[in-house]
């Protein structure tokens, strides 16, 4: 599986570079080690959105990716520890009331809690949120949502504060990560299951030949859907769409020998 | 190495319980709660906000299915439709107490219907009770009693070690003359009802499957032989049985392993005591089907040679008429042909 990490700030990424050994790639701003990211988001649900745009616009491979959102959070003073870390189970949109609720299929070890996500910082009237606040985590899940499944998007979240703090500079925000960082790791590490990506048939580099033998028999768009769709029927009950290329091997010279092709691929497919 | 290669690492079923506030104060949620005292419970707004989510992986939540507790809006009751046996009823109806499956069957409906693969359990049973008093004063056919199923959308029977609903169910059905209640299965937990009194209003609707079928595509469901076992202990209590065989799976000898099902069903049960006989091969409307397809199921019955007929994905005419035959031929001597309902 690949790992994305998103954190508001660089004081919250750092424990995550150095325990994984991540690099800063110069290019795309991410932090990497092999199957490892790191991407620094920014404060808040715009810098959030905006940030989430790009790395969307990487083409990464979402099919085989895990989102985990590490950061610091204000607690409810009754119910939540400083220094603690929480598994994020439901994440309240402050300001729309959206509520965002991510899968959680694989054991963790984790308390869970529910996250409100707020336009500003919250320094005095804690009392308003139950469970953990933070700036980021419902732009965070609805911008990624779309690009993958619920159950791939991971909140952990480390109490820095009671909502209840006006000098942010108090805070030993590295500290609080560097002390968790165990815990984060066994988490990322129970994702690591291969189970959990995307289910693929054809793999991309079929699907661009099937592209390129349509093209090339100037296929009509059903033809191609057809040949997708008959391809995947064929590699799921044989393993393997190997033996097509020899039906392209010869391209027809008019519709009339294209159709008679068509009709022969869909035979050889249909078997 | 940055990471240990992780396996079987799935939380167990009902680790978290999802509830709608307004749910909260319903008897049937204080039951399941006491059932998992242990699950972690997220309260929610409005069950469709988390079941209807978009991008949910039907088929990896199936690994640790979650329970929703949420109230239901109207309708409570629906009309039969098209791709509903209805078994001869003309007042026939089905609800949906549950939405969604304990079982996992790969031919099944639900995973094109559902985005998601959790339970959905609504907990006022009084307002589907209500709604059927209601229906049952305007059926169309005065003279004939209404069918519900109850079963439709779920397996209720499977469900009724975690929460009594099928009981529920069968003790209104007693109270209403007019009413008749189908509970289609494949569940084993038939003893977990067998202190009931037998009643000729309900019917006990089996699903059986040969062996090779079970293990194959009825994932989680209980093996042949214990559905036998729960079928015979329904019929020594007095109930009225009827079994389905449907969908019958077309494969390579698919004719000698539903042969055997057959000489096994006829040697183990008593004729007398089977209401009807239900036969029916994998249809599934083309909607649903594409939309399990794109999925990219594990499942082999989604990539074979289908035909569409009416927007219903279904086998080839062939093949129906092979599965007519079959069971005319071997159930001839059995029931009469009366009590055979094809589904072709």
């Amino acid at each position: 599986m690949n790992f994305i990490f998103l954190t508001a700030l660089k004081v919250e990424a750092l424990p995550l570079i150095k325990r994984f050994n991540l690099k800063k790639d110069s290019k795309t701003q991410l932090y990497i080690n092999r199957n490892i990211s790191l991407l620094i988001i920014g404060i808040g649900k715009q810098k959030t959105k905006d940030r989430l745009e790009f790395i969307i616009d990487l083409k990464i491979n979402w099919d085989k990716t895990i989102i985990v959102n590490v950061g610091i959070a204000g607690g409810e003073k009754n119910k939540t520890k400083i220094g603690s870390i929480y598994y994020i189970n439901k994440i309240i949109d402050d300001k729309s009331g959206n509520i965002f609720i991510p899968d959680i299929l694989i054991k963790h070890n984790l308390e869970e809690i529910s996250l409100t996500t707020v336009l500003n910082s919250v320094s005095d009237d804690s009392s308003q949120y139950t469970g953990l606040v933070d700036m980021e985590a419902s732009q965070i899940f609805e911008s990624i949502s779309s690009y993958m499944p619920c159950h791939r998007l991971v909140f952990l979240k480390i109490v820095s504060d009671y909502m209840d703090i006006t000098d942010w500079k108090v805070i030993d925000v590295e500290s609080l990560i560097q002390n968790q960082i165990d815990n984060i790791s066994k988490v990322i590490n129970c994702f690591n299951n291969q189970n959990l990506s995307n289910r693929i048939i054809l793999e991309n580099l079929e699907i661009n030949l099937l592209k390129e033998y349509s093209e090339k028999f100037k296929l009509t768009k059903t033809q191609s859907l057809q040949l997708i769709s008959l391809s995947e029927n064929y590699k799921k009950n044989n393993g393997s769409i190997d033996g097509l290329k020899l039906h392209f091997k010869q391209i027809p010279k008019s519709k009339k020998e294209r159709n008679n092709a068509f009709d022969t691929i869909r035979e050889y497919l249909s078997t | 190495m940055l990471l240990i290669q992780s396996e079987n690492t799935f939380l167990p079923d009902f680790s978290h319980i999802y509830v709608e506030s307004e749910a909260k104060k319903y008897n049937l949620t204080r039951e399941c709660l006491d059932r998992f005292p242990k699950a972690t419970i997220v309260e929610i707004s409005d069950y469709k906000s988390f079941f209807n989510r978009k991008n949910q992986d039907f088929q990896i939540q199936k690994n640790s299915i979650k329970i929703i507790l949420a109230v239901k809006k109207p309708p409570f009751i629906y009309k039969s439709t098209d791709i509903l046996q209805d078994g001869g009823f003309r007042n026939f109806y089905y609800n949906t107490p549950i939405l969604n499956c304990l079982y996992n069957c790969d031919y099944c409906f639900l995973q094109g219907m559902y985005s998601s693969a959790n339970i959905v359990v609504f907990v006022n049973q009084n307002d589907m009770e209500t709604a059927v008093e209601k229906e049952l004063s305007n059926r169309t056919y005065v003279n004939d009693p209404l069918m519900l199923s109850i079963s439709y959308n779920t397996d209720l029977m499977a469900f009724e070690n975690i929460l009594p609903i099928t009981r529920s169910w069968i003790n209104f059905a007693n109270t209403k003359p007019d009413l008749r209640i189908e509970v289609r299965t494949k569940s084993a937990l038939f003893n977990s009802l067998s202190d009931l009194a037998p009643s000729r209003k309900i019917i006990f609707s089996w699903t059986l499957s040969p062996e090779r079928v079970v293990t194959n595509n009825e994932f989680n469901t209980p093996p042949l032989e214990r559905r036998i076992s729960a079928i015979q202990l329904a019929i020594k209590k007095g109930w009225k049985v009827r079994l389905c065989f449907d969908p019958v799976i077309i494969y390579d000898n698919w004719e000698r392993d539903y042969g055997d099902l057959l000489n096994k069903i006829i040697f183990s049960i008593d004729r007398k005591n089977i209401y009807d006989i239900t036969v029916g091969v994998f249809r599934m409307g083309k909607d649903y089907f594409q939309r399990v397809r794109k999925s990219s199921p594990d499942s082999l019955e989604y990539y074979k040679n289908y035909v569409v007929e009416d927007k219903i994905v279904t086998v080839c005419q062939d093949d129906r008429e092979a599965v007519k035959t079959l069971f005319i031929n071997k159930l001839r001597d059995y029931i009469s042909e009366d009590k055979i309902h094809f589904w072709l």
